[in-house]
């Protein structure tokens, strides 16, 4: 016979050290306890264990005993606890013959249980709450004003500035009258004023001043002013309900904060199933595909090097952050030639054709929605990333509209075409341009996106304006001497100012810088086309 | 050195074809192979001294031909069987200079400057490790699918003006400055 609390106990005792040797109490763990843990450790074991051992009542004796029987009755008021009719084990009231662990024992066991335990529970993160506590505890929950530095001259760091000891010793010599940037430099303390504790402030004085902070607060808030405030903003929000429906669903519904379109009578390049679901799919995965593109493409099909182009000025970010999601932009493959003419008759037949006159409307209607809105609630600014300056901003900025077509001619045309969508005025900028003429394709494209772009030579990377008036040609890369230096001088051939004996050389183009003057070239439109588009 | 081949191909009209680079890849690998390495430091020295003086100009036209002239000038003094060999680790050695300001940025170069001492040894340490780190892009490239040896010159050359033109396409790296680069570290590896 034992008594059930013995066994409870050595059954836990066996357990919990079986866990905690299997995960808690491993050497490294052990070996990275601190005196403040295993104080903190011995501690909880202490308390907990002292606490479980008075609140089970383990100093008296177990009011029940389990006893093992083999092929035996019960005797008198024994009932069947566990096992079979033949080996079992039963249980029954103590009268005081069972075995027991003295209360020193049990007590012994349930402070290791707890130390187990905590050894358990105890992760780093824990050990280095711990490790903090004392600090913690000494903070005692404030957050104090940074210490106040004395502004004194950084003449120390003047004297490693470079040049400064050349200018320090003419200084000295007399020749200069001042020490310029090498003079001492004091630093400007920021007079501000901190409502944080102070290092020395008392517990009490913090904790007053921070009741009478909140209770100006509860005043200023509690107002008659603020309260009639609140009223008119309200009443305000009110009066725009529908608006500020409007524009909660186009940031909920993510909608599209511009709309550009570009019409080509060139083929669609994506195949088939691209012709069959329309731009949504070529716009999906956009953004991966244009943030690093090549160069230049090599044998590809007109359509390809159309869409190469646009992407190149307007989406690659290899040379300067992209003006505008790609998803905004659609290019309407396979249009009419005359598809300009037939956007100023009927722009909304045409739109509404190509798929695109739902969005066209959705962003002219978010623009009057967030416009409005930010003529009566100040908070309404954040709706647009042009913030208050979008009222005085026109529509045209986020909707456009341009026609590529390739076609049997000599040169290229260029035309502004206009158009009345939805009662307001919007130009369609318009270029033809001959069959196969890739080569000047970035021209025509950014002439289309923005007529009024203009690249010259005083906004390229070669050196124009330098005393060697004559530009470089083909004889400047023969020559026994400098094979690989003379390609040095690609630098100043920009092939974006039409250099057209170069155009005739493949052998150049395959080693061209494209970087230094592509790069140029794309970040000076980009400037341009920022200034003319953007996104709400 | 096949001169035979590379004179044809300097002359020819499409003077900087594959086939051409190629060629004149593999001769430069060649050339600095075969040169010791005082005539390499020599000339490197002198090129440089050439750099800082004579041929210092904001104009960068003036400074890359005034350089190529002065290498011309280096390799004519030259007894007639070196002249050829110079004139092409020279031009290594002047397209190396050129790049300079692209391998390191001018914000690098002032920080070793004021960190070393001895700068012009750290500056030339600091380029050895970019064009060591560029050669390790290389090798580990689809372009280098060479074996070791001379044997495989021509293959090493192909590979490098494929990996080069690659660089110029995708990074901000001019195609001769990439391939002079990784001739110099290449040809100067293997020497030592």
């Amino acid at each position: 016979m034992i008594g059930a609390k013995s066994v409870t106990s050595a059954l836990l005792l066996v357990v919990v050290s079986a866990l905690a040797l299997g995960f808690g109490a491993t050497p490294a763990k052990l070996a990275e306890l601190g005196a403040v843990e295993a104080f903190a450790v011995g501690f909880f074991a202490l308390l907990v264990g002292g606490f479980l051992f008075r609140y089970f009542r383990l100093h008296r004796r177990s009011t029940y005993y389990l006893r093992h029987s083999v092929d035996e009755l019960p005797w008198g008021d024994e009932s069947h606890f566990l096992g079979t009719e033949h080996r079992r084990i039963l249980v029954g009231e103590n009268r005081g013959d069972a075995y027991d662990f003295s209360p020193r024992i049990h007590y012994l066991i349930y402070v290791a249980l707890a130390a187990w335990t905590a050894l358990l529970t105890l992760d780093s993160r824990a050990i280095a709450a711990l490790r903090a506590l004392p600090e913690d505890l000494a903070a005692q929950g404030s957050e104090y004003c940074p210490e106040l530095r004395s502004p004194s001259p950084t003449a120390a760091n003047t004297q490693e500035e470079p040049g400064c000891a050349l200018i320090r010793r003419a200084y000295e010599l007399g020749y200069v009258k001042n020490l310029g940037p090498c003079a001492a430099i004091t630093e400007t303390a920021r007079l501000e004023s901190c409502t944080l504790r102070q290092h020395d402030e008392p517990i009490l004085h913090y904790a007053w001043r921070r009741l009478v902070l909140f209770e100006t607060a509860a005043r200023a808030e509690t107002s008659s002013e603020r309260f009639a405030e609140s009223k008119a903003d309200f009443e305000r929000r009110l009066d725009h309900l529908p608006e500020l429906f409007e524009a909660n669903r186009f940031t909920v519904a993510s909608a599209a904060r511009a709309s550009h379109h570009i019409f080509t009578n060139l083929p669609n390049p994506g195949g088939w199933l691209s012709r069959a679901h329309g731009p949504a799919l070529d716009n999906r995965d956009c953004e991966t595909r244009y943030r690093r593109l090549p160069s230049r493409l090599e044998s590809t099909s007109a359509s390809r090097h159309l869409e190469h182009v646009v992407a190149q000025l307007l989406f690659d970010t290899r040379y300067a952050p992209a003006v505008g999601s790609c998803r905004e932009l659609t290019i309407h493959w396979d249009s009419p030639p005359d598809i300009c003419d037939r956007l100023v008759k009927s722009p909304l037949e045409v739109l509404d054709d190509a798929g695109a006159l739902g969005e066209v409307r959705n962003v002219l209607e978010r623009y009057r929605v967030t416009a409005e809105l930010q003529e009566v609630l100040p908070a309404a600014e954040g709706m647009s990333k042009l913030s208050g300056i979008l009222r005085s901003v026109t529509r045209q900025r986020f909707v456009s509209f341009g026609c590529y077509i390739e076609e049997e001619r000599a040169s290229p045309q260029f035309a502004v075409r206009e158009l009345t969508l939805e009662g307001q005025r919007f130009t369609a900028p318009e270029a033809r341009v001959p069959i196969a003429d890739s080569d000047d394709a970035h021209k025509y494209v950014a002439s289309m996106l923005v007529p009024s772009f203009h690249y010259g030579n005083l906004l390229s990377e070669a050196s124009s304006g330098d005393p060697l008036a004559a530009g470089v040609d083909a004889k400047f890369f023969t020559g026994q001497y400098g094979y690989l230096s003379r390609l040095d001088y690609l630098k100043d051939v920009d092939i974006f100012l039409g250099h057209d004996w170069i155009e005739e050389r493949p052998d150049l183009m395959e080693v061209y810088p494209y970087h230094v003057h592509l790069g140029n070239y794309v970040a000076t439109f980009r400037s341009r086309y920022r200034a003319e588009r953007g996104r709400l | 050195m096949n001169v035979v081949a590379l004179l044809v191909s300097l002359i020819a009209a499409d003077h900087y074809s594959p086939d051409a680079r190629a060629i004149y890849i593999s001769s430069a690998l060649e050339a600095i192979e075969d040169a010791d390495k005082k005539t390499l430091a020599d000339a490197s020295n002198y090129i440089s001294a050439m750099d800082r003086n004579r041929c210092r100009s904001a104009f960068r036209r003036l400074r890359a031909q005034c350089l190529i002239d002065a290498a011309a000038r280096n390799c004519k003094s030259l007894p007639a069987d070196k002249r050829e060999p110079c004139a092409i680790y020279l031009d290594i050695v002047v397209t190396n200079t050129l790049a300079e300001q692209q391998m390191l940025s001018e914000a690098e170069r002032h920080a070793i400057m004021e960190k070393n001492r001895d700068y012009k040894s750290a500056l030339r340490l600091e380029l050895q490790r970019r064009y060591g780190s560029l050669a390790a892009g290389f090798r580990l490239s689809k372009y280098y699918s060479c074996g070791a040896g001379s044997a495989n010159r021509a293959c090493l050359a192909a590979a490098i003006d494929g990996y080069c033109r690659d660089q110029a396409d995708q990074q901000t790296l001019a195609w001769q400055h990439c391939a002079a680069a990784l001739v110099w570290f290449i040809a100067t590896s293997r020497e030592s």
